[in-house]
């Protein structure tokens, strides 16, 4: 039988462990010191906070606009529930001026690093001790051709790629492909750092270590179609598929290699929106996140791909499901 | 007038130090697991408590309130550009010298405690070296008490595992 530490025995273990480690004997007047060069300092802030206050109320004023009625659709292509806009986070965001300062100016200061790093950076709360708003940008490659896309993506089985693009010539094309971190992977801490309000680390993570956990499509047909094609990984799923504007209907349809599908069209003009599925991976994807202080289990495991494509004037249903399903 | 307040608050500051400054400072750095900032957190907590003491009207306890802010400015600091993200362990190498004698088993102890995830070493902390009741510990932490309780038995048998036929007492 194991023996049995009491909260005395514990607390003298730790006073007699760490006795060496004594508290500065200036510590009052450190204190009061600190406290008296504070208060000099508190007396000229009056005058910016004015300033801070107008731009907030003009921002809530223009975010106010938002309104219509939303409508939350399950993968089985039924309405579950409507929803109120104040009751979405985005749109919250958008009201909440400050917030939406700070998301604009993070992803400004994100998209300032070189596509290899890892990048967090965050407003820290002072009230609440808590971050405020962070953001992050993920380790990223770029490709200029569907092809070279390809040729990389045929690697990685986790991440469904077009099974069939339109053959029309293309005015544009960009690929993102994001990665993460895999389980067994390192990564190396460039910078711990502090831009004005903004704090931020950077990290580097080993290519041969990196894992696709997110892509991104955007391609322009030269006939005036576009399409937005994007897949990334979830640790878990939700029965509820997406969030339909009013004039937004969602039909249940069958796609080979993918659990659930629904086809979003207007309900008005019956133009085609987007296709939305997902499926349960064979085997989850174990990545390591680099900031795991907080996370008892240190690698996540994304078990769940939502493959989406959204299309811009184009009115066919059978040139997404090829996209999605080949011929 | 004010001066007299002023001496009454720095007299005030000086018998919590007298009461708090070691086990904070012993608090500080089994949370923070570094030295020198468990030093500037413990400067902070005492900043804090100082310019905060008059609103103290004893809603908890005077103990759950100074843990309130130790845990909060610990968090803080956790938080920080030069912390954050930044997977500190500690061994027993880097434990100070200790000034009393010590055996292998509180060493072993206190580097397994430094080991546990944050969230567990917290509860641990404040129930085993603070002796603070679940009840406190929940107030102290913005957390529900079945949270605790659930933290405190994770954290028990992570140590369990750790500690060689020894255990905590529940």
């Amino acid at each position: 039988m194991n023996k049995k530490i009491t909260a005395a025995e514990f607390h003298d273990a730790v006073e007699r462990e760490l006795s060496g480690l004594k508290p500065d004997s200036g510590l009052i007047q450190q204190v009061i010191a600190a406290d008296r060069e504070a208060m000099k300092a508190r007396k000229i802030l009056p005058a910016g906070m004015g300033v801070a206050f107008a731009v907030l109320i003009i921002l809530a004023t223009v975010a106010y606009a938002i309104t219509g009625l939303y409508s939350v659709a399950t993968w089985q292509g039924e309405i579950s529930r409507t929803v109120d806009p104040t009751e979405i986070p985005y749109i919250q965001y958008e009201k909440d001026g400050e917030t939406a300062e700070q998301e604009r100016r993070l992803s400004g200061f994100l998209s300032s690093f070189p596509c290899e790093e890892t990048v967090y950076a965050w407003f820290d709360n002072e009230e609440h001790n808590d971050i405020q708003f962070g953001d992050i940008k993920r380790r990223e490659k770029r490709f200029e051709t569907h092809d070279a896309f390809i040729r990389y993506m045929s690697g990685f089985r986790h991440l469904t790629i077009p099974a069939w693009m339109p053959e029309q010539k293309t005015d544009y094309y960009l690929a993102q492909v994001h990665m993460e971190c895999e389980a067994s992977g390192k990564y190396d801490l460039l910078e711990e750092g502090v831009q004005g309000d903004i704090r931020f680390n950077r990290f580097l993570i080993d290519e041969s270590a990196a894992v696709p956990t997110e892509y991104s499509i955007v391609v322009t047909m030269e006939n005036g179609g576009s399409y937005m094609i994007d897949s990334m990984l979830f640790a878990g799923t939700s029965d509820e598929a997406i969030l339909l504007r009013e004039e937004e209907t969602a039909e249940r349809i069958t796609i080979d290699g993918m659990d659930d599908a629904l086809l979003v069209r207007n309900r008005d003009t019956a133009d085609l929106l987007g296709l939305i599925m997902r499926r349960k991976l064979d085997e989850p994807v174990c990545i390591k996140h680099p900031h795991n202080e907080y996370v008892d289990e240190e690698e996540i495991r994304y078990t769940y791909e939502q493959y989406r494509i959204w299309a811009f004037n184009a009115r066919d249903p059978e040139t997404l499901i090829k996209m999605a399903a080949g011929e | 007038m004010s001066e007299i307040a002023d001496f009454d608050r720095e007299q005030k500051l000086e018998q919590l130090v007298d009461r708090y400054q070691t086990p904070l400072l012993h608090m500080c750095y089994l949370y923070l697991c570094d030295k020198s900032l468990a030093e500037d957190a413990l400067q902070e907590i005492f900043l804090k408590i100082y310019r905060n003491m008059d609103r103290f009207r004893g809603e908890c306890s005077e103990k759950t309130w100074v843990m309130k802010i130790t845990v909060n400015t610990c968090y803080s600091m956790n938080h920080s550009g030069w912390s954050r993200f930044f997977n500190r362990h500690v061994t027993p190498e880097m434990i100070p010298d200790e000034a009393v004698q010590t055996d292998e088993e509180d060493r072993q102890l206190v580097t397994a405690v430094a080991g546990l995830p944050l969230k567990l070493r917290e509860v641990i902390l404040l129930y085993y070296f603070q002796n603070l009741k679940v009840n406190e510990i929940a107030d102290a932490l913005g957390i529900t008490q079945s949270s605790v309780s659930g933290r405190l038995k994770r954290g028990r048998d992570r140590l369990k595992m750790m500690l060689e036929g020894r255990e905590l007492d529940e």
